[in-house]
């Protein structure tokens, strides 16, 4: 593990080297994080961290980890993850790691992916729960029983389709009221159309992974697709102040900014008035206590409720898809008349 | 001759998306399987929301704006013969306002 923190500390010192230094650094760094068996097989170790919103450092070595993996998939390597570092795991990190898991498995040329089971009991019951050790060919040997792992729900589907949720929904209406909790589910069937129409491209669907817990006070949810990006579809018909603005070239605080659009207008890639309205329904039910975070490419969108505070910018790892977390703080009292929270 | 339509027990108590392709119980199957039908043959039709777990804007918007957009009826006619119940008002508004808004 200290291996990994040194590569992305390190990572961060090459950007003061020349090209040519920078490239053999970057070489060497990579040496060190992965074992190498053999040229046609490789054990790339997880980070303790399985986290994107966050700290800096956590999720750079996150992105680093997918990323080898990344790169050994598509060389044709047969890849084994040791996943026995594995401790920290959060909805985030879980839902991208999700992804990514049945992505290596649809797009695996030579060879195979493998696992090692994690080291920790909690990663591991998560991991089972959420189905992917069983992906890896790990079989289930947990019972399910860590509160931390069964008072999250996960739901995942390639269609507009609330039904798996349902149970949920009653459960959310039972402490939410049935004003607040219409209003979380209305966000969330928009989020599963968004991702229907505009994700993956001409109305092609793809997959998309839902995480969501409660507590006492605070609901969470987290959305996840391995789609075009907000960026990238808002692109498709771009604007004018697009071009002023250099957006239509790739460009990481632009993707924010395109993000910031998104949730803070109509703007849809449909360009139809009676469209896009799922992001700003969603930042609307945030106000006034509630978090709302949006990772799509190269940008990200943060908005935070209780210090009434936008910010937008570049991400420093670009992210396949878009993954949307989301708090909603729990009102003291049921079915309040006041609907200035739609 | 007055028509009721109670969404969660007729059509779905989850509701979701714009478009038939999108899933089992979108706003265009709603509205082409159940809404259309009971416009054409009744003088009055309420559509009774509660029960439903969620709907989302697509759903909305293609039943009920889509009755003007795409079935071309008239924002007048609805006014005569369309009522919303719900005990969340913020619902009926909104459809209305989809209403207004297609019929621009």
């Amino acid at each position: 593990m200290w291996l990994l923190r040194a590569a992305a500390k390190a990572s961060r010192a090459t950007r003061k080297l020349t090209s040519k230094q920078r490239s053999e650094r970057l070489k060497s760094e990579k040496k060190l994080r992965l074992s190498r068996s053999d040229t046609k097989s490789i054990l790339i170790r997880s980070p303790e961290h399985f986290r994107y919103y966050g700290g800096r450092s956590v999720r750079s070595d996150f992105a680093v980890f997918i990323y080898d993996i990344n790169e050994a998939v598509r060389s044709g390597k047969s890849v084994c993850i040791d996943l026995s570092s594995a401790k920290h795991l959060y909805p985030c990190g879980v839902l991208i790691f999700m992804g990514q898991v049945d992505h290596w498995l649809e797009n695996q040329k030579i060879g195979k992916i493998s696992a090692k089971y994690p080291g920790s009991d909690l990663a591991e019951q998560m991991l089972q729960s959420v189905g992917v050790l069983e992906k890896l060919g790990l079989p289930p040997r947990k019972t399910i029983t860590h509160n931390d792992v069964t008072r999250w729900r996960h739901f995942t589907g390639m269609n507009v389709d609330a039904t798996s949720m349902e149970s949920f929904m009653i459960e959310l209406r039972e402490l939410l009221g049935e004003q607040a909790q219409m209003g979380l589910a209305d966000c969330i069937n928009e989020a599963m159309s968004n991702v229907k129409h505009h994700a993956y491209g001409r109305d092609l669907g793809g997959k998309w992974w839902i995480f969501a817990t409660l507590s006492e006070d605070k609901v969470f949810i987290s959305i996840h697709d391995r789609g075009q990006s907000i960026p990238k579809t808002l692109l498709d018909k771009p604007k004018l102040m697009d071009y002023l603005r250099g957006a239509v070239w790739w460009s990481g605080r632009a993707d924010g900014k395109l993000i910031d659009m998104a949730v803070n207008s109509n703007r849809s890639s449909t360009d139809l008035p009676w469209r896009g309205k799922g992001l700003p329904e969603m930042h609307e039910l945030t106000k006034p206590s509630g978090e709302l975070a949006i990772y799509s490419r190269g940008g990200f969108f943060r908005f935070s409720g209780a210090e009434s505070v936008c910010t937008s910018g570049r991400l420093s790892h670009p992210i396949t898809g878009t993954l949307i977390i989301w708090m909603v703080r729990i009102k003291g009292t049921h079915d309040e008349e006041d609907n200035q929270h739609f | 001759m007055k028509k009721i339509i109670n969404i969660s027990e007729q059509f779905s108590r989850s509701p979701a998306g714009r478009y038939i392709k999108d899933g089992p119980y979108s706003g265009e199957a709603f509205r082409s399987k159940l809404l259309v039908p009971a416009l054409n043959e009744a003088d009055e039709v309420e559509v009774q929301l509660d029960g439903a777990l969620g709907f989302g804007s697509s759903f909305l918007e293609e039943a009920f704006g889509g009755l003007v957009r795409v079935e071309h009826v008239s924002k007048h006619t609805l006014e005569k013969k369309l009522k919303i119940s719900s005990r969340l008002k913020i619902y009926e508004k909104k459809i209305w306002k989809y209403i207004s808004d297609a019929s621009v």
